[in-house]
């Protein structure tokens, strides 16, 4: 693999970032992009991408999936009591600073919180649709799913959304 | 133009402004260049193949030109099967 191949593995790093983040911690997140990138680039030394089937970020999600899923898995086997986003996203962040740093940051925790709620695929699409790479199309095409039901889900999911912030705000501002 | 969804979008918004520190950035790119030194790509196994048949003339070479023995042994065998043959 050249170099500048291995650059383009290494670019998605952000991207898939953003993802995780979007349904854990920090640190965990930084973990699994880089679990995610080596088996990416695992796949495409073993030749298992086909750029005609689609672009590369694509494939890179679809292998996220799995990644976020299986870490889901292991947290649920580490003996925890229920299964759920919720569950990942309350694990604590050994960061020094992390509670000042989530505390600036308290609108966007009480979104990872509704957005951890909400079932796939419908907070699946939502972490998708951080990618500002990725349109609907490409988004429907990771998931297998028609384009019109990928809309249908972010009509519902928006509403979801917007009710779980309100629901959150009052939590934080009682009368 | 992406067929993006702008509303969404600015729902998200908050948590589309995580950005990776440089830290982050190296740890994944030493990840990534440790597994690809160690991982079994073609490049590395036509080098392989390239060094193992240089190895392989070389020695060959060696053995032919440079150590009698093995061109005598095959002599003497080939002279013990004429002799056989003779026998018969």
């Amino acid at each position: 693999m050249s170099s500048r191949e291995l650059e383009s593995v290494a670019e998605l790093g952000p991207a898939l970032l953003r993802y995780f983040s979007a349904a854990g911690p920090r640190e965990v997140a930084a973990d699994l992009t880089q679990e995610c990138l080596v088996r990416l680039l695992d796949k495409l030394q073993a030749g298992a991408f086909d750029p005609a089937r689609g672009h590369l970020r694509m494939y890179a999600y679809g292998i996220a999936r799995r990644v976020r899923l299986e870490a889901a898995k292991r947290h649920f086997r580490s003996g925890n009591e229920t299964l759920g986003e919720s569950d990942w996203e309350s694990l604590p962040d050994p960061q020094p600073g992390a509670e000042a740093r989530l505390a600036e940051h308290e609108r966007s925790r009480a979104l990872r919180r509704a957005l951890a709620r909400l079932p796939d695929p419908e907070g699946e699409i939502l972490r998708l649709h951080l990618d500002r790479e990725l349109g609907l199309t490409e988004i429907a095409g990771i998931l297998e799913l028609n384009l019109n039901t990928v809309k249908s889900h972010i009509y519902r999911a928006k509403a979801r959304l917007r009710e779980a912030l309100v629901g959150e705000n009052a939590k934080e501002n009682p009368l | 133009m992406k067929d993006r969804d702008d509303e969404l979008e600015a729902l998200l918004a908050p948590l589309a402004d995580v950005e990776a520190t440089p830290l982050e950035r190296a740890r994944w790119r030493r990840a990534l260049a440790a597994r690809e030194r160690s991982a079994w790509n073609p490049r590395s196994l036509a080098w392989g193949a390239v060094a193992g048949l240089v190895v392989g003339i070389v020695s060959t070479w060696i053995a032919l030109n440079l150590g009698s023995a093995p061109a005598e042994n095959f002599a003497d065998s080939a002279t013990i099967v004429h002799v056989y043959a003779k026998a018969d």
